[in-house]
């Protein structure tokens, strides 16, 4: 008796240790449990009728759609039929969005109930039994996956009618609820970059989703950004890896005030209905210049061009001549970075990269270079060393032939320090040139250049304003060397970026730069004031000057986590697509802050507006979930989803209310009474 | 006028600075992984400890192959020694094969380099390199999704067919007997022709990036 009882122990233990071993066998159905239902308790012979698998899922895991997404297998249905009988194909109906760490499946969790219609044989006669056998086969996923089997079966009896069952019914009409129908109207896709938008003449719609038939026509792990009207709806995907798209099929899941209801759509490609453009290219290149026009105001540019504009007052004894000139030469400087700029962003754009305004400062090579430019002009302003006209002009001889490369160089500058600032309107600019064609583009981006260099210029061509101005004397040498400091802090600030890229071991390469620029600054001041062995020191100065250069190359790649949130009493949360969707599913509200550390507006609003305990009160008391999107490095996942609202750049502050209402994007300027006021409109309370 | 024909150098100089820029960044980062164009470049460590680099196969076909030994598809065609033909097959080419694990620690299918190469031994498998990539950078950036996902590179570096192993997802389906696309591509490729069937939906396993 004992005996036997080992025995059978042991063979247990054996079989749960071989298990694990042939994970490819399909095992024994552990987390789904599956069974064949009819809808009719007696068959009429030659007359079709539906069965349904039902599948009882383990609570967690999930099975598979027709097209599973980014992993995974359909659920499969193998049918043994008796002679004469057919199967039809499985009637699937629309399945939910599954994330699974950066990947998005479709599929069914709970219970589902896949009916497939049969057609049993004419022949044979009432009385007689009809026999129904199939292998069912599924993929269950939690996170692994585990494939499983089983035989399922189904005996009917034949009579002369059909005898509808009973206990069947309610979920067979609950599952034909959630079958596709045919669209009654057409969909519309139109190709925009990266972009694909289906437009479909539906209006108010509340929540949308898009489940392809095909892989590669979206990717799929990207949200679905949804604007409706009264009378027309667009949803915007992310483009897939398929190249050249022909039709894009697929189930349509609308809510509406009706209800949800699932539609096949086969989209044909068109024009998508002019309002739905992100504006004519005459709106987007307004608001591109008066973009540019504020963008002079942005702290990153405003000690650099105050001093620009003092000196203009030092200019008085120039010829007006020569003032325009130099005038125009800022405006070049300007006008050729800013088109050298979106040349490289265009082109990047070509190669299928992920970008936006600031995209330069995602390479801390870049970051660092700017550094040492910032640090040098600063240098320069402490006196340190002098160049021949002077970075700024500031130095220069009164008398001296006006320095033409100097304004123009001014102007590359002044182009390069803006770039981490977004200005209002300009995001908004950007983000559609990024979907015009080149020319319109650079348009786009040439305009920007006009706005920010008008200001200089036109005091430069109108003497009168210029009276404004102080007059020039011994103070401003002392001014010049204040504004140096806001430079110092700026070079500082970079060097904190670039921390939080590269880590300390960052740290210290742009220390060990910044000393030997100093170094270097030094020595070329020293050699201006001793004419002694210039040309050795000029030699050493070049010498450091090309080390400091090969010093972006010892940065480290490792990629760091960067920690601005830890320092802030604000919770956030990182984020990620599947985070914001699981968060949408459960009908939370979420509000999700894009933002990055080498972004000076974004900054000012963490310090200023969103670590203010009146804020965090008021996010707070409505139960909001906070995501921080940190765009510091490149971060393709992040760069759809700002695409994804039209944008290029950061910051983007976007609230989702929940209860699948629309997300609303809030202005990049924000104060907390604004923000207080903005959630009560938009969640009440 | 002449004055101002230093414009020109200086329009020229800071235009090649922004193009240079431009090129150095696409070298170092993420370019959209598509068939036809040139396969996005990478470093990486492999269960030898040496580091390899795509652009040093240069000449060389290259075919990358993510993998998770506990994932039943994946298990499924080293028990059939379906994985271990083509692999062969591959280097008899003069191919160049290499396996990535993109799983995450503490996730299904993570390896340390000695757990890799013991794998290897007990498949009997003959990758060149076994990359270990547990932060996901490579996955990520080829958009590898399953396991198996299959990607092709030709000898100029472009990348040739990327997708699933073969037409058979189903488990019980016999890979054997299916048509193998990662097969028909290294063919095609070595008789100079165009790939017929370049890109296909991957089956298989998610990889197991971390979270």
């Amino acid at each position: 008796m004992y005996g036997r009882r080992l025995l059978l122990l042991g063979l247990l233990v054996l079989v749960g240790w071989l298990t694990p071993l042939f994970p490819a066998q399909a095992a024994m159905p552990r987390y789904v449990q599956a069974e064949l239902v009819s809808e009719v308790k007696t068959v009429q012979p030659g007359t079709p009728f539906w069965v349904g698998l039902q599948l009882d899922i383990a609570p967690g895991w999930h099975v598979y759609w027709q097209n599973p997404g980014d992993s995974g297998d359909r659920v499969r249905l193998d049918w043994q039929l008796p002679p004469g009988a057919t199967a039809g194909e499985i009637q699937w109906p629309y399945p939910q969005r599954l994330p699974v760490g950066p990947l998005m499946n479709f599929g069914y969790t709970n219970r589902v109930l896949l009916l497939t219609q049969i057609t049993p044989p004419a022949d044979l006669s009432p009385g007689q039994t009809l026999n129904l056998q199939a292998q069912a086969s599924w993929l269950v996923c939690r996170e692994d996956c585990i494939p499983e089997e089983a035989p399922v079966r189904l005996t009917l009896p034949m009579r002369t009618t059909a005898t509808p069952n009973p206990e069947a019914q309610s979920a067979f009409q609950q599952v034909r609820r959630h079958h596709p129908q045919p669209a009654p109207w057409s969909v519309v896709y139109a190709v925009e970059g990266e972009r694909l938008q289906l437009s479909f003449p539906v209006g108010r719609v509340q929540e949308a989703v898009f489940f392809p038939f095909d892989d590669g026509v979206m990717t799929n792990a990207a949200p679905q950004v949804l604007q409706t009207t009264a009378q027309t709806t667009e949803l915007t995907l992310q483009r897939g890896y398929q190249e050249n798209l022909t039709t894009v099929a697929g189930v349509l899941v609308l809510t509406t005030g009706q209800g949800t209801q699932a539609y096949t759509i086969q989209a044909e490609p068109g024009v998508l209905p002019p309002q739905s453009r992100a504006g004519n290219l005459a709106q987007i290149l307004g608001l591109a210049f008066l973009g540019g026009l504020i963008l002079n105001g942005m702290p990153c540019v405003l000690p650099i061009l105050s001093l620009k504009t003092l000196q203009l007052a030092d200019k008085t004894r120039q010829s007006a001549q020569q003032v325009r000139w130099g005038g125009l030469s800022y405006g070049a400087g300007v006008l050729v970075s800013f088109l050298a700029l979106a040349g490289g962003l265009l082109l990047l754009r070509g190669l299928g990269q992920q970008l936006g305004w600031g995209f330069q400062l995602q390479s801390p090579g870049m970051v660092f270079l700017l550094m040492y430019v910032l640090f040098g002009v600063a240098l320069n302003l402490s006196g340190v060393f002098t160049v021949g006209t002077g970075w700024l002009g500031v130095g220069q001889r009164l008398t001296e032939r006006p320095g033409y490369a100097g304004e123009f160089f001014t102007g590359v500058l002044a182009t390069v320090a803006a770039t981490p600032c977004t200005a209002p309107f300009m995001a908004t600019a950007i983000g559609a040139a990024l979907t015009l064609p080149t020319g319109a583009a650079l348009g786009v981006f040439g305009s920007l250049g006009l706005g920010f260099a008008l200001p200089y210029v036109v005091l430069c061509f109108v003497p009168r304003w210029r009276r404004w101005l102080p007059k020039p004397g011994a103070w401003m040498h002392t001014l010049q060397q204040l504004l140096a400091f806001p430079l110092y802090g700026a070079a500082a600030w970079l060097l904190w970026v670039l921390t939080l890229q590269t880590g300390t071991d960052g740290l210290a390469v742009g220390l060990t730069g910044l000393v030997l620029l100093g170094l270097a600054a030094w020595l070329y001041g020293y050699a201006q004031q001793h004419p002694g062995g210039r040309k050795a020191v000029i030699f050493s100065t070049l010498l450091i000057l090309g080390f400091c250069l090969t010093l972006p190359a010892q940065l480290p790649d490792g990629q760091v986590a960067t920690n601005i949130e830890n320092r802030q009493t604000t919770v956030w949360e990182p984020f990620t697509p599947a985070r914001l969707q699981q968060l949408r599913t459960q009908g939370r509200p979420v509000f999700v802050n894009f933002t990055a550390a080498w972004c000076v507006s974004c900054q000012v609003n963490e310090r200023f507006v969103f670590s203010k305990p009146e804020v965090q009160q008021a996010f707070d008391r409505r139960g909001i979930v906070l995501l921080k999107a940190d765009w510091t490095r490149r971060n393709p996942e992040i760069t759809q989803v700002l695409q994804g609202f039209g944008r290029s750049g950061v910051p983007l502050y976007v609230l989702y209310p929940g209860n699948n209402q629309p997300p609303v994007v809030w202005p990049s300027r924000l104060s907390p009474a604004q923000v207080t006021a903005l959630l009560s409109s938009q969640l009440g309370g | 006028m002449a004055r101002f024909t230093w414009l020109i150098p200086a329009t020229a100089a800071v235009v090649v600075t922004g193009v240079v820029a431009s090129t150095v960044m696409v070298n170092t980062s993420a370019a959209a992984v598509q068939v036809g164009n040139p396969a996005p470049d990478f470093t990486a460590k492999t269960s030898t400890g040496q580091t390899v680099r795509l652009s040093d196969y240069k000449g060389k076909m290259v075919v990358l192959e993510w993998t998770n030994h506990e994932c039943p598809f994946v298990v499924k065609h080293y028990q059939s020694g379906n994985m271990q033909k083509l692999q062969q097959e591959a280097k008899s080419k003069g191919a160049v094969w290499l396996s990535v694990v993109s799983s995450a620690p503490g996730k299904q299918g993570f390896v340390t380099a000695e757990q890799a190469n013991a794998v290897v031994k007990k498949h009997n498998a003959s990758p060149t390199a076994v990359i270990l990539d547990p932060d996901g950078t490579l996955g990520r950036l080829y958009g590898a999704r399953t396991t198996p996902h299959m990607f092709v590179i030709d000898k100029a570096g472009k990348l040739q067919y990327m997708g699933a192993i073969d037409d058979a997802p189903g488990l019980n389906q016999d890979s054997t007997k299916a048509n193998n696309f990662v097969r028909a591509a290294m063919q095609q490729l070595m008789a100079g022709q165009k790939v017929t069937t370049s890109t296909t939906q991957p089956y298989g396993c998610s990889v197991k990036y971390k979270n």
